[in-house]
């Protein structure tokens, strides 16, 4: 059974928190995994009761998928605890439901603009970390603003280590956002497969400057809060999770 | 105000300041408790240890209170207020402007108070609006998009019933919009505390300002965005300065693209009172110096003179205030 919680842990690992790319692992949001034979149940906690409900809702989403693809896995039930909107959120996750149909009144369509919105911010914060360090290896921004994917592919070969992480990072954003993954393609474009200037470089990482700035930045607020939270402060959350009867072990 | 080592003096105008009730008394349901320990989370993780509050203090503080934490210890010459109902979540409300009046009434000559309306209330608040300025006669008025109002869980302000508002104002000569973008606390789907509708309306009502109260964080990017094409739209910083002691680093890279994209001239120090406390911000924030890499990302160092348009100028400026000349930029420079 150990061992099943294990793969669990592992299979939802790579899930991110949207808006700031980064994963649920490192964000400490899981609380528990609870198998039962084919049943797992995931309870989550956030940093806060007023966490948006259209971000949880597609880490939810990548969460269900990524057990159900387990193949001993019969169902999924995600227990979000103390959250302004727990009770909808479960119920539509657990049951595979669109995020429309469980807040009729208030949803405005789908959560495919969202999704989108967050992977291109993801996609050129992706990007400025992988310039970053080819710059400070000293590569220059009219080689790197004008080379190849198969090029860029070599090197991460040849190199391989912290480049191949990054690389790597980088194609799948690029890949989910729909950019040409062709080997002759330019590997580092704008977010909608624009080239970038080959002498724009200073330009374009103030841009990609501004959004990572701004991700990481709330990433340290969610930090902070959820501190709060495990210290007690905030929410009563560690109150609500032992009257609910959920297990808050693994929290350190 | 403020005295540097050097013995310059800066003029202090803290532009985001609360006075709020959330004893369990008022609170009307649970939505109004996890409110204010939400508050209280960010006020433990920002705030230095020596200077936190009990609980019980930051549920209710009163106008005896806050004006020793801004006036007296807070280094404050003046003070914005900026009143939020939530009556969804409060009996009475949390921060009304009735109970921010409160403080006005003890430092009328250091208390700028705002008023604020929903535009979600139709022709009703309209009434309200203009009722509450007889009262109060205030300049400017603060918007809360992601305020709960009944079924509504949010606004935009693309959508068409805010217009009827911002004519509202325009007639009563109330000229400062404040608009909360901050970190996200509730949306669904659409996003409540999306920066990009300031744009439409900073668009159509160029004779108004908006201050967008938080820099529209986590959204900065976006911000920055629309401060750039939009000349009336300013940044309210509260809650970035806050980060000045948990996130040093952060601050300075906020702070550094805040500079580069809107420039110096339009932001306005806050403290967020009192989720974090004037005193322990503005003491750090007068000491810090960006190093040489962020004072070239950000185009400008933190000189005196871009700290005292921060910490005073620039809000004087929008609310008409007087600034002695002891006060103003070095002239030299």
């Amino acid at each position: 059974m150990h061992d099943r919680e294990a793969e669990v842990r592992a299979a939802i690992s790579s899930v991110r928190d949207p808006e700031i790319d980064e994963t649920i692992a490192a964000l400490d949001f899981i609380i528990d995994v609870r198998i039962d034979d084919g049943a797992v149940e995931i309870a989550l906690r956030l940093p806060t009761f007023w966490c948006p409900a259209n971000f949880v809702y597609l880490m939810g989403g990548e969460m269900r998928a990524a057990v159900l693809a387990l193949h001993w896995v019969r169902s999924f039930r995600m227990q979000l605890v103390d959250h302004f909107a727990a009770d909808e959120m479960n119920r539509g996750i657990t049951e595979g439901l669109e995020f429309a149909d469980v807040f009729p009144a208030q949803a405005r369509g789908d959560l495919s603009d969202l999704r989108r919105t967050f992977a291109e911010k993801a996609f050129l914060m992706r990007q400025g970390e992988l310039i970053s360090f080819m710059t400070r290896q000293g590569f220059s921004g009219a080689f790197l603003l004008q080379t190849r994917i198969d090029e860029f592919e070599r090197l991460a070969d040849g190199q391989g280590g912290r480049l191949r992480e990054l690389w790597d990072a980088y194609l799948e954003k690029r890949a989910e956002i729909g950019l040409p993954m062709t080997a002759d393609a330019v590997a580092l474009t704008g977010a909608e497969g624009i080239a970038i200037p080959v002498d724009g470089l200073t330009d374009h990482m103030r841009e990609l400057r501004k959004v990572t700035t701004s991700a990481r930045a709330n990433g340290e607020m969610c930090r902070i809060l959820m501190a709060s939270r495990k210290a007690g402060f905030g929410c009563g959350a560690m109150q609500v999770a032992r009257d609910e009867g959920i297990s808050t072990k693994g929290n350190r | 105000m403020y005295v540097t080592e050097k013995g310059e003096k800066v003029f202090v105008i803290d532009a985001h300041v609360h006075v709020w009730d959330a004893r369990p008394e008022n609170r009307r349901n649970r939505y109004g408790q996890t409110f204010i320990d939400t508050f209280y989370g960010a006020h433990v993780g920002l705030t230095p240890p020596n200077q936190r509050w009990d609980k019980e203090r930051f549920d209710y503080y009163g106008a005896k209170g806050a004006a020793k934490d801004l006036f007296e210890d807070g280094y404050c010459d003046m003070a914005v207020m900026l009143p939020v109902y939530l009556r969804d979540f409060y009996v009475n409300g949390f921060n009304t402007t009735k109970l921010c009046a409160t403080l006005k009434d003890l430092h009328p000559e250091k208390v700028v108070l705002n008023g604020r309306c929903d535009p979600r209330d139709g022709a009703m608040g309209l009434d309200q609006l203009e009722e509450d300025f007889e009262t109060y006669k205030f300049q400017g008025v603060k918007l809360y998009t992601a305020e709960w109002n009944g079924v509504s869980r949010g606004y935009s302000l693309k959508d068409g019933f805010v217009e009827p508002y911002m004519e509202k104002c325009r007639s009563l000569g109330i000229r400062n919009i404040h608009v909360h973008k901050g970190p996200t606390t509730h949306p669904l789907d659409y996003d409540a505390f999306d920066v990009r509708d300031v744009d439409v309306i900073a668009t159509n009502f160029p004779d108004l300002n908006f201050i967008v109260d938080h820099c529209g964080m986590p959204r900065i990017d976006d911000f920055c965005f629309v401060a750039g094409q939009e000349p009336n739209v300013y940044g309210g910083l509260a809650l970035i300065p806050s980060y000045i002691h948990a996130r040093p680093k952060f601050f300075a890279r906020m702070m550094s693209d805040l500079l580069f994209w809107v420039g110096p001239d339009r932001l306005l120090f806050g403290s967020d009172y009192a989720i974090t406390s004037p005193k322990w911000i503005i003491e750090k924030f007068m000491n810090f110096e960006f190093d040489d890499e962020t004072a070239q990302e950000a185009g400008t160092q933190l000189t005196l003179d871009v700290k005292r348009k921060i910490m005073g100028l620039n809000a004087a400026k929008l609310y008409d205030i007087e600034v002695p000349e002891m006060f103003q930029l070095d002239r030299a420079a």
